[in-house]
């Protein structure tokens, strides 16, 4: 063999030396970073690897990958399993639509990763992204030494569609999918699921499943299980202890960092019909403490005057009473002038969105019936609602949160006190003490 | 059976000598792949001092300029001209040699040369997913003494490595290859209408060329005695002692392979056999006014104008200019300046086949305002001639205005005008068009030239 040329010399470069101690020698892998035609797709432009990206990518891949799946599944399943051949690209690896491949796998035997140039070890969620590609990709390779359990393909079923490009996670969420790619095909959606919950992490992960319809929880649940029962039983992974590992390393060694809880949410409790009522009472201390909105304050003290002009009713506070997941009540709580205390209701509609709080009010019609009712609608009592409370709250989208600004996390008030601010204007707010149901 | 068994393994290790065949070329395959991969290394290894690349890529034909040296632990060094960053500072990746059907060089990490392959239209403004489709995978054709020739496996772009001295290799080593570029795209900047001189059948034939330093494409053109048209585009790199073009220029029987610069602002074209052409300027475009101006040529419009608003700066005359409409200009800017007026842009258009406009823009106030007239024009034999005089096409302005057009009404109905190049004495003055009384030639109307659209 001597007398054949050879495709790839061997170096002494620092770099080689690092690949060769950390891949070759322990794991049996042999990365190629250095550019071959041959190893490509021939019909697809493929730019090479930066060589000062090398070691830091193929670093991220040992503390995200390969050190999480030795520690859990053991040195003999990496051994055995891993590919052995990995192979490097700067690019992203182009379809015809200009949407790019991040990574491919065949045969269990190797893998290929692309657009490295563009990797940043400083960037956690970049480092996230390509995490998550390996991740896809060696599903793929286990896939391929035992198969995807058939139960798996049946519970999406005939909503996989290979033109994913276009979908967003909001509409695939709703047919069970983790993400549009998950929703081309169940091969890719077992990857895709694998990936997103070990590499995005458990917070992520429920977000996700919060915001689907009883539809799409109950299939990513599903799915979930089979995967978890997969890993199990047939390569002895535990599926959250992997999920885990990895957290740890990206939050350690990359700086990820949790999004926050939507479930924890002021939004997502609204929405869930768990919020019961919010106060404002100008009087309370809490607004010299943590302030009040110039904006608001006006209008509600519009409100106050021409209440007290119209027929010498004095208003004490007011409240958003939440009856149902999108209904509120507008109560006023007054005096008339035998300081007989009175309450006037008025009903609005609300559309929330659970995740970002926009929200947008519009009044309920017909108004409601009883006492509360026919006091609001009292000749002295309605003009002043009318003028001042309905322009406000219906001509403005709203932002539902725990408020106000002043009262941070690491307040022990924190989540006591919410309201809304309108959207884009934070200036403009109200807020008070909050009850739970 | 026995005796089956050893007739069968006689003939099996017989199968097993070597060299049983006459060998069709005088070596082994084996032998001959590693001595052709053997010469390339060493030649790429020769250039101690680097070589001098240059390379086309085929998405618009533009070409590129590298400095590069190869050492023997697979690492090539690299400076180029896609930007001044890259003209100014080394980059190291790695390259090897290997077998594909010939011998190839490899540039199988990124470097400069990486970024016309790469395929993301966002690293080198290509289209993706090809890029300005190029090569970093080289077939190794042939090499001669200062010389290597490979060809890109997939584009099939020639690659030409030129091998430096040791005086160019410290001037790469300094930045002075940034210093190199910035000459030339000044030279080029400020000298209009570049020809060299070339002799074909008895004739002297000016050669023009135009650079595209955007494109990094040149264009050089020619009328032959037949007044037919040849001409020839090319890509081209800059070097440290010139630019090349990335596959000779054809002209005229001639192969013009680079311009170096001799001494400042002296430049000269060198052809094959290393013959120089010194590069002159014509005082006007060396094609003929007629072919290029027309309602549907490539100048339509004869223009000049002013600073924009707010400024109350009027409308202004090229410069280097020396005419009798120069008072007839002066003289309208004035009569609208009387008003508080500010005539912004003057122009002269061929609009369509047969209509001609005389468009005035001013400012009142914060108020931009068109006047415009129309004539009827006939155009042959270079002659312009104007009739039917219309007044305000667009609005009424013209009319309104009429008193401070004034003058400048009569000089436009004092035809016929002959169609052609001015000069100016200003260096860097752009180009300029005008039309010139029949009735007096130092009298003409002119400013830039460019395309209208109607």
């Amino acid at each position: 063999m001597a007398d054949y040329p050879v495709d790839i010399p061997p170096t002494t470069s620092a770099l080689d030396k690092w690949l060769n101690t950390n891949f070759n020698i322990p794991w049996n892998i042999n990365v190629q970073y250095r550019f071959s035609l041959y190893e490509t797709d021939y019909q697809r432009n493929l730019a090479p690897i930066e060589l000062a990206k090398v070691q830091p990518s193929m670093q991220a891949m040992l503390n995200c990958f390969i050190n999480p799946y030795a520690k859990i599944a053991g040195e003999t399943f990496v051994k055995v399993n891993f590919p052995k051949q990995w192979v490097l690209y700067g690019s992203g690896s182009y379809n015809t639509d200009n949407t790019y491949v991040l990574g491919s796998a065949t045969n269990a035997r190797r893998v290929n990763l692309y657009d490295l140039n563009n990797f940043s070890a400083s960037d956690g969620e970049n480092v996230r992204r390509r995490i998550r590609t390996v991740h896809h990709e060696f599903t793929h390779c286990m896939n391929q030494t035992i198969p995807i359990p058939p139960a798996f393909e049946l519970v999406s079923k005939g909503d996989y569609d290979p033109t994913w490009a276009g979908k967003s996670d909001s509409t695939v969420r709703l047919l069970g999918f983790i993400s549009p790619y998950a929703s081309s095909a169940y091969t890719e959606d077992f990857a895709e699921m694998v990936s997103h919950i070990v590499v995005q992490g458990p917070v992520w992960y429920n977000n996700f499943v919060a915001q689907a319809n009883a539809t799409g929880k109950a299939r990513l649940k599903e799915k979930e299980s089979i995967i978890y029962q997969y890993l199990l039983n047939y390569f002895s992974i535990d599926l959250y202890k992997l999920q885990a590992e990895v957290q740890s390393t990206l939050k350690t060694n990359y700086g990820v960092v949790d999004p926050a809880d939507i479930t924890t949410g002021f939004p997502y409790r609204m929405a869930s019909n768990l919020v019961n009522t919010i106060t404002v009472n100008p009087a309370a201390g809490h607004y010299t403490t943590y302030g009040s909105s110039a904006s608001f304050t006006t209008v509600y003290n519009n409100y106050k005057t021409l209440l007290f002009s119209l027929g010498s009713r004095t208003l004490d506070s007011i409240q958003f009473v939440f009856s149902t997941a999108a209904k509120v009540t507008f109560r006023a709580y007054y005096r008339n002038t035998a300081l007989t205390n009175l309450v006037a209701d008025y009903d609005f509609n609300f559309a929330l969105n659970p995740v970002t709080g926009l929200v947008t009010f519009s009044k309920a019609i017909p108004e409601g019936v009883g006492t509360n009712y026919s006091n609001g609608a009292n000749t002295a009592v309605q003009p002043a609602f009318e003028q001042y409370i309905l322009p406000y709250l219906i001509n403005r989208q709203f932002v539902a949160d725990y408020l106000p600004a002043t009262i941070t996390s690491a307040n022990p008030l924190y989540k006591t006190f919410a309201g809304f601010y309108v959207s884009g204007t934070s200036t403009n707010y109200f807020y008070g003490p909050v009850t739970y149901k | 059976m026995t005796k089956l068994i050893y007739l069968l393994l006689v003939i099996t290790l017989a199968g097993c000598v070597k060299h049983d065949v006459d060998l069709v070329f005088d070596k082994l395959p084996e032998e001959r792949m590693k001595e052709r991969n053997a010469e390339l290394q060493s030649k790429l290894l020769e250039g101690t001092n680097g070589w001098k690349g240059f390379l086309r890529t085929s998405a618009a034909g533009s070409g590129y300029g590298f400095y590069m040296t190869f050492n023997q632990d697979g690492e090539v060094k690299m400076y180029a001209d896609w930007n001044n960053t890259a003209a100014v500072t080394a980059k190291t990746s790695t390259y090897r040699i290997l077998y594909v059907m010939n011998t190839q060089l490899s540039f199988d990490t990124y470097n400069y040369i990486s970024i016309m392959q790469d395929p993301q239209g966002s690293v080198n403004g290509g289209s993706t997913p090809n890029g300005l489709q190029s090569d970093i995978e080289f077939e190794y054709i042939r090499s001669a003494a200062d010389t290597i020739i490979l060809r890109g496996n997939k584009y099939k772009n020639y690659l030409y490595l030129i091998k430096a001295s040791a005086g160019e290799a410290t001037q790469y080593g300094n930045g002075d290859y940034l210093t190199s570029i910035n000459n030339f795209n000044t030279y080029f900047s400020t000298h209009n209408n570049n020809y060299f001189l070339v002799t074909s059948g008895g004739t002297d034939i000016k050669v023009g060329f135009t650079f595209s330093v955007a494109g990094k494409t040149v264009t050089a053109q020619a009328k032959k005695t037949d007044n037919s048209i040849v001409s020839d585009t090319r890509g081209y790199g800059y070097s440290i002692d010139g630019v090349y073009f990335t596959d000779a220029i054809d002209i005229l029987g001639m192969r013009i392979i680079a311009l170096r610069m001799k001494a400042a602002n002296t430049l000269v074209a060198i052809d094959g056999n290393g013959k120089e052409y010194p590069i002159l300027q014509n005082p006007i475009p060396l094609a003929d006014f007629a072919d290029l101006f027309g309602s549907t040529k490539t100048y339509n419009s004869i223009y000049c104008y002013g600073v924009a608003y707010p400024s109350v700066a009027s409308a202004t005359l090229p410069t280097g200019v020396i005419s009798d409409f120069n008072t007839e200009f002066n003289g309208l800017i004035s009569r609208f300046v009387a008003t508080s007026r500010y005539i912004d842009t003057l122009e002269f258009r061929l609009s369509n086949s047969n209509t001609a406009l005389v468009r005035i823009w001013y400012w009142s106030g914060s108020t931009h305002f068109l006047a415009d007239a129309s004539f009827t024009y006939t155009y042959a034999n270079g002659t312009i001639t104007l009739s039917n005089y219309t007044p305000s096409v667009s609005n009424t302005n013209w009319t309104t205005r009429i008193a401070q057009v004034g003058s400048f009404l009569t000089w436009l109905q004092s035809g016929p005008f002959k169609a052609d190049w001015v000069t100016s004495s200003t260096p860097s003055s752009p180009i300029l068009g005008g039309l010139f009384k029949a009735s007096a030639a130092s009298d003409f109307m002119y400013g830039r030239l460019r395309k209208a659209i109607n």
